[in-house]
Order: C-alpha cells, then sequence, then structure tokens
C-alpha cells in the first residue's frame, strides 16, 4: 500500500479538531495543564547540563547545607547540591521511561495483535504467562528482575529499562489482544477475509489501524507509572550506577537525615517526581477523554447525547437469545390469573368526565450542544384517555423518544423543557416531588432493550419489592414480593422463577418482566418505547397482544412509541405523526390510515414495506437538523407540494377531513391568515384551553 | 457456583506453576551459582562446597527444580545462605506485621477510593469533581516512600505526636495470638499494647493506604460514571425511586463489581507498596526481609521470599475472584 | 419487482446436507455442548435468482449464509459454487473465486473499517485481487463503482472517513465495496434491518436496479416477510438450523404449508386499517436453544397441529416436494402433516 494521500491526511486532522472540540472544556484543561508539566520537564532534561548550576557527581558542597543562596535547594549528606541532583534526575528519568516503555511497546503490541488475532494455543500459552507476571507485583518483578539481570549487565540505563519493561510488556498485551479480539469480530474485518486478503493484510490494515488507536493513552499511563517504578528501583539501590542523580536513590539517601530535621533532601526530589507523574497521567487521561468517545463528557458535547433523541431499533443478533424457552400453557393462564389477582376485567372509569389521564401540553424540549441548541421536541400537545392508546409515529431523530421521557420527567440534564405534563388533572410539572412518586406508580415506561434495563446484580423479585416499598412505604417484604409473583404470573412469566437473575431470562420474558415492574402498581399511564422492536416478530406478537390486554383490563392509557406503522394499525385507537420533533397529523388510526392528509404522512405510508407492496417509494431528502433555524414547515424542503408560504410561514394543527387534524397549508384552516398563525409562545400556551384541544379528547 | 469454583481453581494451578517456575530461572538458574553470586570471594572454596552441598545446590538442575516446586507448595522455601536459618521461619514470624500494615492500608484506600471517586462522578465536571480527580492523580504520583519520609518530618520529628519506625515500644508488645498485635492486644485486653500498636501503625497504614486510594479514585471514578449512564439506573431513575436510592443502591453497586475484581490486582500493588512502606518505616515485615535479604545478594532467601510472595497473590486473586463472584451473579452463570 | 428478474435455472450455488456446529464449554466440567446452528441443509441457488432465508434468531439463517461464503467453516456436508466443492479449498485456493462471491452486511456502520477512506475501502478488493494495476486506479474504478450506487459525484468522498457518513450512505458504500470486483453472488444479511424506514426502500430499489444490471444472483437474509415478498423469487423458510418450507415467494408467503411459516406470516402487523383489530393467533413460547433441539420435528413442542409422528419420539421429517413445477417453481415442505410418514421412515 502506498503512503496516503494530503487529503486523507488533512481529514485526519479534521477529525481530530473535532474530537478536541467536543471534549468537555474540563477535559481539555486537563489536557493542557499534564501537556505543559510534561514539556517542561522534558525541556529540563534536554538542557540539564546547562541548568544545573553543579555537576551530577560534584560532590564537594558542604553538607546537610539548609537552602541558601549558593545552593538554592541545600545540599545533602553525601556533599551533593539538592538543586543540581533534581534537574539531572529529571535526565535519567527520561531516558530509562522513554526506553522501557518504548521496549515494552515493541514486544507487547506485535504479540497481542497476533495472539488475539489468531487465537489457539499461541493465544492460551501466551495469555497465561501474561496473565501471571500481571497478577505478580510489579514492583517485586522488576526487583527480581534487576536483582538477576545484576549479574550480567551492569547497572545503568540499559539494566534499569530492561527491568522495568518487564513490568508493561503484558499490560501492553492484554490491552492490545482484548481490543484486538473485540475488533476481529467486526463485520468489516469478515468483509476483508471475504475480499480474499491475506492474513498479515488483514491484521494490518483492518485490525492494528484501529487497535493502536488506543495505544498512546497506555503509552502515557505506562510512562507515568515507570516514572514511579523507576524511583522505587532507585530507592532500594537498584538501576543506576552510584553517583548518577536518580530522584528514588536520593531519597533512600535522605531517609538518615529525618532525625536531623533535614526536608530539604527528600522534599525536593520527590516534588520532582509527584510533578512529572501528575502531568503524565494528566496528559493520559486527557488523551483518553478525546481519542475514546464513549468515556467522553457527557455534560457538554453534542454527539453524546443527539443518539439518546430516538434509539432507532434493530432486531437482535442472530443466536443472540438465550436462556430456556417459556414453558407450554403459560398463554393459557394469563387470563386466569389476572382475574385471581382481582384486576378489574372491566375498564375502570376516569375520575372526572372530560379530563384526560394524560395530558400533554405544549411540551418543548432543547438539548445543549456544542452546535447550539437542538430543538428535539417544539410545541407538543396531546390527549389520552383512561383505555385508550396512542401511537407515535416517525423517523429516528424525529423526537418521539425525546417526548416519551419528557412525559415521565426523566430528561436527561442537557436538556431543557417547556409545557405541562398533567396527569389525571394534575401539572406534575409543577411539583419535582409529584412527579417522581407518579413515576412507576401511577405512570411508568417500559423500554426498547429489556436485555439492559434490569438491575444485573438484583433478583427480578428484588426489583419489585423494592418499587412497590418505594411507592407504598409500610408494605412488607413479603406481601410486596406475593404482588410481584402475581403480577409476573399475570404476564406470563413462571413466578417460581421470581428468584432468579434477569441474565437468565430470554428476551422476550425478559420484556415481560419489564411490563410487569410497569403495570404492578396499576399506573394509569403507560408509555411504551418501541417495546417490541428488539424481538422476533412471534414474540412481538405476544407481547402487542399483552400490552391491548392489559390496557383493556386496567384502562391503561398507553402511548406507544414505535417506527412501525404497521404495529400502530394493528394495536392503537389513535395516530400522532412526528416530523422534525413536531407532531404534523393526529387522528384515529382508521382515518389517518384510510386517508393520510399531511404529504408527509402519505409519503410515510408508501414508503412502508408490506406484505401487498409492489413498488414502495422512499421519502426523498432527509430530516431537516434541528440545531438550525426551522422557518416555515420543517418538511417543506422533502415535500412534493410544497408553496411558496410553505416556506415562510409555520404551518399549525387544523381539522383536515372528518376527524383528525394536519399541521399543512394544503388545508384551509392552515391559511396565513389564519387567527392560529399567531406562533408565538404566549400564543401556544392559551391554545391549550381552546375547543380544538378537546376535540382530539372524543 | 461450584462448577465456577472449580472452573477457576483448574485455571490456577497452571498459573501457579509458572509463576513458580519464572522464580526458579530467574532466581536459581540465571545468577549461576547462587553461593558464590552471594558470598562473592568472601568465602574459602571449601566453605563453598559445604554450603552449596548443604543447600542441595550440587544437584542436577531438573532435580533441584523438582524440590522447590515439591517444597514450596509444601511450605518448605529453602534456606538463607548468609544466615542460614530456614526462610519459612522468617516468613512465620514477618508475615503478620505484613497483614495487619496492607489490611489496615487497604480499608484507609477503600475509604478515600470509594468516597472521592464515588462523589467526583456523582458531581462530575463540578469543582468538587476536578478537585477530586486531582487528588487522586497526586496521590497515585506521590511515591510511598516520599511521603512516608514527609509525614515522619511532620508528625515525629517536629509535632512528635507518632514514633518513626517499629510496630511498637519495648514492654508494650501483647502476647503472640495471631501476631496481628493490634488483634492481640485486643483480645488480651492489653490496652496499651493497643495504644502502642496503633500509634505505631496509623503512619505506614495511612501511607501506604492514601497512595492505593489514588490509584482507587480514578477507578472507582470511572465505574460510577458508566453506572451513573447505564440503562438499568436509568429505568431505575424511571421507576420513581429515590435519586439517593438510584445513586447508592443502583449506581454505586454496579460500580463496585469490577472495581473488587481490580482491587484483587491492587492488592498486588499493595504487596509492592509494603515492600517500600517497610523499608521507610522500618516495620518489621517481610518487605523489610525482603529489603534486607536484597541488600546481602542472598540469592536462596529472596528466592524463598518470592516464591511465598507468588503463593500468596494467587491465593488473594483466587479469593478475590470467587468474591467477585459472589456479588455478580452473571459471572458464575457464564 | 419480483419475477421481473431473469433466471436461467442452473444452480450457482449448490448446498448438501450442509451442518454447521459451534462447540462451547459451560464451564470447567461444565457439560460440553454443541450449538447446531446449521443442522442438515440442502438447497440450490440458481443463477440470476434471488434466494431469501427468513427465519426467526437462531434459526441459523446468517450462519448459512457465512457458510456459503466459506467465512465460517463448515462440519459437514459440501458447498459448491459454480459447480467447485469450496468446503476443501485452503484460503490461497478461495482467493481467485472470493472476488465472484461477496457479503452485504446489516450494520453499516460496522461493515466499514473506521480507519480506512471510503476510496481506500472501495479499491483495497481491486488491489487485493490484482484486478486493478495500482492505487490510484483502482481509486479510479472504485470511483466509478460508487457513482453507480448512487455516490454521485463520488470525488468529494474518497478521502471521508465512514464515521462523516448516514446509514444510508454507508449501506451504499458497502454494496459498491462488494460490487466493485465484478461477484456473480451476493449474501446479503438483512442490508435494511438497521436503515430508517424512509430510506429501506431506496436501498431495496438500489439493489433489485444493480441485480437486473450486472445480472447477480442475491441470497437475502432476513426477518422481515415483507423485504423477502418485495424481493424474492424463491424463500427458504428456517427453524433451528433446517430448512422447513422452500418454493417460490408468491406462493410460499400467500400460501404457507408449514405451521411455522403460516405463524410466521400471521404475525406480521398489517397496515391495512381495515386489519385493525383482527384476531390473529399467536404462536406460544420461544425458539429454543440451539443446543437443545427437541427430537422428532424439532417444531413440534410449539406447533399447534403437532400429532403423534411429530412428537418427542416421532420421525424427523424431511424436505418433500408438495406441489412440482419446472426449476424454481416447486414447492417443497418439512412437514408430516404435508407428506406423511411411511413406514420404511421408521427404521
Amino acid at each position: 500500500m502506498s503512503g496516503r494521500s494530503a487529503g486523507s491526511g488533512s481529514r485526519r486532522r479534521a477529525r481530530l479538531t473535532a474530537r478536541w472540540r467536543q471534549a468537555g472544556r474540563t477535559s481539555r484543561r486537563l489536557l493542557i495543564a499534564g501537556a505543559v508539566i510534561t514539556v517542561g520537564f522534558a525541556l529540563v532534561a534536554l538542557l540539564a547540563p546547562l541548568l544545573a548550576p553543579y555537576g551530577q557527581a560534584a560532590h564537594d558542597a558542604p553538607q546537610l547545607a539548609h537552602p541558601g543562596a549558593a545552593h538554592l535547594f541545600g545540599t545533602t549528606n553525601l556533599r551533593f547540591d539538592v538543586l543540581s541532583r533534581v534537574i539531572f534526575g529529571a535526565r535519567l528519568a527520561f531516558e530509562v521511561v522513554l526506553a522501557s516503555t518504548a521496549f515494552a511497546l515493541v514486544l507487547g503490541v506485535p504479540l497481542g495483535l497476533v495472539s488475539g488475532y489468531s487465537g489457539g494455543r499461541l493465544d492460551r500459552v501466551l495469555v497465561l504467562v501474561m496473565d501471571a507476571l500481571y497478577a505478580f507485583p510489579s514492583l517485586l518483578l522488576a526487583i527480581v528482575a534487576a536483582f538477576a539481570l545484576q549479574r550480567w549487565v551492569g547497572p545503568g540505563v540499559p539494566a534499569a529499562a530492561l527491568s522495568i519493561s518487564v513490568i508493561y510488556i503484558p499490560q501492553y498485551f492484554r490491552v492490545v489482544r482484548n481490543h484486538t479480539l473485540a475488533v476481529r469480530e467486526e463485520p468489516f474485518v469478515d468483509a476483508a477475509r471475504a475480499m480474499g486478503a491475506p492474513r498479515r493484510v488483514i491484521i494490518v490494515r483492518y485490525v492494528a489501524a484501529n487497535v493502536l488507536q488506543s495505544v498512546p493513552v497506555i503509552f502515557t499511563i505506562n510512562a507515568a507509572d515507570a516514572v514511579l517504578t523507576l524511583a522505587a528501583l532507585g530507592f532500594l539501590g537498584y538501576g543506576v550506577p552510584l553517583r548518577t542523580a536518580e530522584w528514588g536513590f536520593d531519597i533512600g539517601n535522605a531517609i538518615s537525615d529525618v532525625g536531623t530535621g533535614a526536608w530539604w533532601t527528600s522534599l525536593f526530589p520527590g516534588l520532582a517526581i509527584v510533578g512529572l507523574v501528575t502531568g503524565m497521567s494528566l496528559l493520559g487521561e486527557g488523551v483518553n477523554d478525546v481519542l475514546n468517545p464513549r468515556l467522553r463528557a457527557a455534560g457538554m458535547t453534542s454527539d453524546v447525547t443527539l443518539p439518546l433523541l430516538d434509539p432507532e431499533g434493530a432486531p437482535p443478533p442472530e443466536g443472540s437469545e438465550d436462556g430456556p424457552p417459556a414453558p407450554e400453557g403459560v398463554e393459557r393462564e394469563l387470563s386466569r390469573s389476572i382475574r385471581a389477582i382481582g384486576f378489574d376485567p372491566a375498564p375502570p372509569e376516569p375520575p372526572a368526565e372530560g379530563v384526560p389521564a394524560l395530558l400533554v401540553g405544549d411540551v418543548s424540549v432543547t438539548y445543549r450542544s456544542a452546535r447550539g441548541p437542538v430543538r428535539a421536541v417544539e410545541g407538543v400537545t396531546l390527549a389520552v384517555g383512561a383505555g385508550e392508546s396512542v401511537g407515535l409515529v416517525g423517523e429516528s431523530g424525529c423526537g418521539k423518544s425525546t417526548l416519551g421521557r419528557a412525559v415521565l420527567g426523566v430528561l436527561p440534564a442537557v436538556a431543557e423543557r417547556s409545557g405541562r405534563v398533567v396527569l389525571d388533572g394534575v401539572d406534575l410539572t409543577a411539583d419535582a416531588e409529584a412527579w417522581r412518586r407518579a413515576r412507576g406508580d401511577r405512570l411508568s415506561l417500559v423500554f426498547q432493550d429489556p436485555a439492559t434495563r434490569l438491575d444485573p446484580l438484583q433478583r427480578v423479585e428484588s426489583h419489585f419489592v423494592e418499587l412497590i416499598r418505594a411507592h407504598r412505604p409500610g408494605t412488607s417484604k413479603a406481601a410486596a414480593a406475593r404482588q410481584g409473583r402475581e403480577t409476573l404470573a399475570a404476564v406470563g412469566v413462571p413466578p417460581d422463577r421470581a428468584r432468579q437473575y434477569p441474565h437468565e431470562f430470554s428476551g422476550g420474558m425478559r420484556q415481560r418482566i419489564m411490563i410487569a415492574l410497569a403495570v404492578v402498581l396499576e399506573p394509569r399511564v403507560l408509555v411504551a418505547d418501541e417495546p417490541t422492536t428488539s424481538l422476533d416478530v412471534l414474540v412481538e406478537a405476544q407481547i402487542l397482544d399483552l400490552l391491548t390486554d392489559l390496557r383493556r383490563r386496567l384502562g391503561l392509557a398507553v402511548v406507544l412509541i414505535t417506527h412501525n406503522l404497521g404495529i400502530v394499525a394493528e394495536t392503537c385507537d389513535r395516530v400522532a405523526v412526528m416530523y422534525a420533533g413536531r407532531i404534523v397529523e393526529e387522528g384515529p388510526v382508521a382515518a389517518v390510515f384510510a386517508a393520510p392528509r399531511h404529504p408527509y404522512t402519505q409519503a410515510l405510508l408508501g414508503a412502508v414495506i408490506t406484505l401487498e407492496t409492489q413498488a414502495p417509494a422512499a421519502v426523498p431528502g432527509s430530516p431537516p437538523d434541528l440545531a438550525g433555524p426551522l422557518p416555515g414547515c420543517p418538511f417543506a424542503p422533502r415535500c412534493p407540494l410544497a408553496m411558496t408560504t410553505c416556506h415562510d410561514v409555520v404551518p399549525v394543527l387544523t381539522p383536515a377531513g372528518s376527524a383528525h387534524t394536519a399541521a399543512c397549508h394544503l388545508y384551509p384552516g392552515a391559511d396565513p391568515a389564519h387567527p392560529a398563525q399567531a406562533w408565538e409562545p404566549a400564543g401556544r400556551r392559551l391554545r391549550l384551553a381552546e375547543p380544538p384541544l378537546a376535540g382530539t379528547l372524543r | 457456583m461450584r462448577r465456577y469454583l472449580l472452573t477457576r481453581l483448574a485455571l490456577t494451578a497452571p498459573l501457579l506453576l509458572l509463576l513458580l517456575t519464572a522464580t526458579f530461572l530467574l532466581l536459581r538458574v540465571a545468577p549461576g551459582d547462587p553461593v558464590t553470586a552471594t558470598l562473592g570471594d568472601r568465602a574459602s572454596d571449601a566453605r563453598v562446597e559445604e554450603l552449596r552441598h548443604s543447600l542441595g545446590l550440587d544437584e542436577p538442575l531438573w532435580r533441584q527444580y523438582g524440590a522447590y516446586v515439591g517444597g514450596a507448595l509444601h511450605g518448605d522455601f529453602g534456606r538463607a545462605i548468609t544466615t542460614g536459618t530456614p526462610v519459612w521461619e522468617t516468613i512465620k514470624g514477618k508475615f503478620p506485621a505484613t497483614l495487619e500494615l496492607t489490611l489496615t492500608a487497604m480499608l484507609v484506600a477503600v475509604t478515600v477510593g470509594i468516597g472521592v471517586g464515588a462523589a467526583s462522578a456523582r458531581y462530575r465536571d463540578t469543582p468538587l469533581d476536578v478537585a477530586g480527580r486531582v487528588l487522586g492523580i497526586v496521590l497515585y504520583a506521590a511515591p510511598i516512600f516520599w511521603l512516608g519520609i514527609l509525614f515522619q518530618l511532620l508528625f515525629s520529628v517536629h509535632l512528635h505526636w507518632l514514633p518513626t519506625s517499629g510496630r511498637t515500644e519495648a514492654f508494650a508488645e501483647p502476647r503472640h495470638l495471631t501476631g496481628l498485635y493490634t488483634v492481640d492486644a485486643t483480645l488480651t485486653g492489653n490496652l496499651h499494647g493497643l495504644w502502642e500498636a496503633l500509634r505505631h501503625l496509623a503512619l505506614p497504614a495511612v501511607t501506604l493506604g492514601l497512595v492505593i486510594g489514588g490509584v482507587l479514585v480514578r477507578l472507582v471514578r470511572v465505574n460510577m460514571l458508566q453506572a451513573l449512564r447505564s440503562d438499568h439506573v436509568d429505568a431505575a431513575r424511571t421507576r420513581g425511586l429515590p435519586e439517593r436510592r438510584v445513586v447508592l443502591r443502583h449506581a454505586l453497586r454496579s460500580a463496585l463489581v469490577p472495581v473488587v475484581a481490580v482491587v484483587g490486582l491492587q492488592f498486588a500493588l499493595l504487596l509492592s507498596g509494603a515492600v517500600l512502606t517497610e523499608a521507610t518505616f522500618s516495620w518489621p515485615g517481610l518487605g523489610l526481609s525482603l529489603y534486607n535479604f536484597l541488600g546481602n545478594r542472598d540469592y536462596t532467601a529472596v528466592q524463598g521470599l518470592v516464591t511465598f510472595y507468588a503463593l500468596f497473590v494467587v491465593a488473594v486473586s483466587l479469593l478475590i475472584d470467587v468474591v467477585s463472584a459472589w456479588v455478580d451473579p452473571r459471572i458464575r452463570y457464564s | 419487482m419480483s419475477g421481473t428478474t431473469r433466471r436461467n435455472g442452473s444452480p450457482l450455488v449448490a448446498i448438501s446436507d450442509l451442518e454447521v456446529h459451534f462447540p462451547i464449554r459451560r464451564g470447567f466440567g461444565g457439560r460440553k455442548a454443541v450449538v447446531r446452528a446449521v443442522d442438515g441443509v440442502s438447497l440450490e441457488v440458481l443463477a440470476g435468482e434471488t434466494l431469501g432465508l427468513v427465519g426467526e434468531s437462531g434459526s441459523g439463517k446468517t450462519t448459512l449464509g457465512r457458510a456459503m461464503l466459506r467465512l465460517v467453516e463448515p462440519t459437514a456436508g459440501r458447498v459448491e459454487f459454480e459447480g467447485r466443492d469450496i468446503t476443501g479449498l485452503d484460503e490461497k485456493q478461495l482467493r481467485p473465486l472470493r472476488r465472484r462471491m461477496q457479503p452485504v452486511f446489516q450494520d453499516p456502520h460496522a461493515a466499514l473499517n473506521p480507519a480506512m477512506t471510503i476510496g481506500d475501502a472501495v479499491a483495497h478488493p481491486l488491489l487485493i485481487q490484482r484486478l486493478a494495476p495500482d492505487r490510484a486506479a483502482a481509486r479510479a474504478q472504485a470511483a466509478a463503482m460508487l457513482e453507480r450506487v448512487g455516490i454521485a459525484p463520488a470525488g468529494p468522498f474518497l478521502d471521508r472517513y465512514p464515521e462523516d457518513l448516514s446509514g444510508g450512505q454507508k449501506q451504499r458504500i458497502v454494496l459498491a465495496r462488494a460490487l466493485v470486483t465484478g461477484p456473480s453472488l451476493v449474501v446479503a444479511d438483512e442490508p435494511v434491518a438497521m436503515l430508517d424506514m424512509s430510506v429501506r426502500a431506496l436501498v431495496l430499489d438500489l439493489m433489485a436496479g444493480l441485480q437486473r444490471e450486472l445480472g447477480l444472483t442475491y441470497v437475502l437474509i432476513t426477518h422481515d416477510l415483507a423485504t423477502a415478498r418485495l424481493l424474492c423469487d424463491r424463500v427458504a423458510v428456517m427453524y433451528l438450523g433446517r430448512v422447513v418450507e422452500i418454493g417460490p415467494a408468491d406462493r410460499v408467503l400467500t400460501e404457507p404449508r408449514h405451521p411455522y411459516t403460516r405463524a410466521l406470516l400471521d404475525a406480521v402487523p398489517r397496515v391495512d386499517p381495515a386489519a385493525a383489530g383482527r384476531a390473529r393467533p399467536v404462536l406460544p413460547g420461544e425458539v429454543p436453544d440451539a443446543t437443545r433441539i427437541p427430537g422428532g420435528c424439532r417444531f413440534h413442542p410449539r406447533c399447534p397441529e403437532a400429532f403423534a409422528p411429530c412428537g418427542p419420539d416421532g420421525i424427523d421429517p424431511a424436505l418433500g416436494t408438495v406441489t412440482a413445477a419446472g426449476p424454481g417453481r416447486t414447492v417443497e415442505v418439512a412437514c408430516h402433516l404435508w407428506n406423511p410418514p411411511t413406514p420404511s421412515d421408521r427404521s
């Protein structure tokens, strides 16, 4: 392979710059501090002969002189000048540390790559050897190495570097091997195999190219550690020849000064060690923060929060299911046990006539990001009655998941919400504590990925006990556990498995457990965010049936967030179509699906692939950037019917057709001259009380 | 769980054999003849021959190897060339001191590490977090022996609060039961002995504990950050559990699982640190003996001590893994 | 789209009695188990057709696809590609064949090497296969292929890294990389599952177009019956490592014979508002662990229509022809309801 073109080099630089900008301010400052300190020490080491007032081996100063004009840092009992020793010590530290980490790198990295990629017997033997080295106390290892080496290699930089590198070879090996194992399973490595690339090429261009990104981080961290190890060796009298300036050795000499109260002989070399190690550690942590986005500050960055907007689901990889299958007869038992635990088969009446179970009033959510505010949800108003289910659909990034989290009041710290969430006539946004108490009790959420949503360290049963006792103080543990088991039985989980751990269940069973947790306290409102996206189609059907059944029996108001229009058609009463954070069309499922009004809804329905589809039509273009300004209708740039008005004036939801509303200028209600066009916060808040909203309640 | 234990035990055997072999190669084979390496030109040929014979060093290497491995597994760690005493005697006498020091230091380290690390993560990117991070790094960066000397200068030489070295005062030594002076003094109701033992233990244990704690701060913080962001902690919040419970019960608990595993490795670090601490405070433990034997170039004694360290490390890592499996059901399941 | 592609009826890939088993070990002293991911599959992929492999997670469809490309070693059986048995070949012998058979992966974000530019990623197969004299020539060919999959103009993309691109764009690049060496067979594993629904149609349409233009043969692995119905000429329904039903898509997915196929079809949510609230039979239970495959018919524990011969001590049904027609039009089903067991089967 020839070298990279200039273009790709500049891209690479641009990529680093972008990461640098995205890293949190704290990380950047720590990194800069670390770099400054480290470079400072490096300069001192380089210029040592120029900077030091005396030679490193010159021992003709007065013994144990206090710091003063002639000897800024004082002198030692061996008549050395402390300042000069500290300066020359930096030089030795850099020589040894660079040599030892470089040596460890040259041995550890290729071994880790080959061992991790090839596997087999070589891998097993190497892992055993490296693990043994790694488990052994590192300093002892270095001492033993130095002790064994002293007969063959005289004391000096090579001996010290060799004995220290013994510690770091296994560290590079382990990190690189583990990373290699992970990368080896990536599809792009399969792709390389499928193109017939020889092993050497795969290791170098596909595996190593990615694995080596973690090396700078380990390098800095190991270098910092090596400074300490060198000092410890020196302190014990190993590693460097007599009279060579070495910080640890000098501190070791200073032990005998303690009794005399001479503090300067130990303080200054020690400060040098602390300074250099701190600098290198800060540098290492900073580099890690910038290069490793997963650990990057979530608080201040854009691309950590943006995926939160809408995690679009994908089916699980094949063979990911584990655990034994559901026992037979669980389904048939379902209806019996629900009666047995006294769920009222008839939907309970809403507490007051005309008050919806859930009212979302003009809710907007804005994420702070490096690119400026991202308006994820924009003025959404929605009402859901008891026993009713509303489907919330849209492409990824349309804000449907964010809206779901906003209803629960569990948005990430970088989000700002406005508007109201009213549960049974009680405004939760007014009282954070009441909101918290409502969560899990009268208001609950089911997630997409049941695999990660249960605490792996807790038995299934104790999830229930914890939840019930948090919301119903005074319930005994036994009573709470019993209630949990009954609910598990009601959703089709054998109650005798309640004392098992979450990982012992299959994906479908875990989702049943999540649903049982969500309904155990008989909530009024259930938000289900892509509840079946990670499940297979047959299990999906089971879960959807279960949700519908529970909704009818418990009179739940359900908000079903999904990208699958088929699920909405089959399980929901009403549907709200979201685009760019807004609801663009809303109405009864039958009416909207039979006669979609908004061009976006029409396009979305056209893109769905069903068993009857002859020629699906993709929605052209892509959703707008929510961080930018959005004048007019957000769909206008993709809309085949867009008019001039559409690019300037924001349409609002107005009646469109018999029973539903759409936010589109094609419908007369959305005329620019229409009074509802007063599109300003005050106006929006006022509209809450106006008739069109009551209309959506049926 | 039993199956997991068996698996773990089976993995221990080759690890142990490997460590023993490495020790043998490095300290017995590499130096050539340990007796001349130890005594140099100080001894007459006859004396060397006699020592070689009495230590079994005139046997063929493979036989020495067999005797060494067999001995190590039976608690026979050979004899020191310089003193002629069995290494096992040294270990028996000195190990309790090392154990007392490391256990107390671990207590200090865990308190500092979990306290500062968890608080730092919980209040991420606030000044508290920055202070916690920097404290962790600086503690880690401080050489143990240097921190020890500073403490000696301040608390002993300057303030006269605490002693600089040793385990206790003359005549305050408690009757030996476990060899841990604090425990022995408590058991025998020897209040003066307990007081002196604690006074002597304070500086070495805090010095060692703080430095190890610095490592733990970083570790706990990173794990806590991941745990606070994990899906199941998020789910616990959506179930309306009180924030205190979410942080302490769900996040901290799952953050500590990997920490327990790493504490096992830190224990190796702790033993390294103990060597330095003991050398600094003249704490009469194994580390100080090792330091002295190293200084005397006593190859057989060093070999014996290092072998014991290897056995001890393997035993501790086994224990830690079992504890991890007990804490985290996923480990024992897979 | 289906049925419009030409086919000449000769098999491009012929698989016989293929087994792919993975031994796993559960702890020390624990029992050794074998995951029977593919457990006795025989089928042919005809030149120019699109064959769908459908089924749930754990059905073995992905492993079967990987075995066709020799990305996983078969435990037993044969895979013939273009008339040549490829199961015994070593990597060196396989290399010239590799350019004729290529994979497309489910996750476009993971299918591209993050450390390689788009241009290099698509050019690399040409260099490996020595189909281009040097890097510049390879990149020129790569650019032409990128434009063909709709990354046009390709110039500005060549020096970009995958992380700058959207999922839909990445999947086109993965397609370009697969097609740049001029393959005859493309095995596409859930090519649109990770994409937003609004762009799925676009990628599927592109795939269909390229098939017509380049005369490709597709093996499409998918859990989504609607996608299979749209793109495939024939489908093979898999359950626990076996093919339980195979035949023309327009037959199998409209008049399913096997109870499992019928259950899958019933479970697909319909967008048709008229279907709202329809009572559909829901199959209980989940796919069992592939280390513990039930005896008899492996579907019998979940089958609503299981009868005596299917049971745990019953007979493992083999694929049998239900309706015979020309090549590619035959329906075969592995079910005792359709192919009643004969006494000779019991021996």
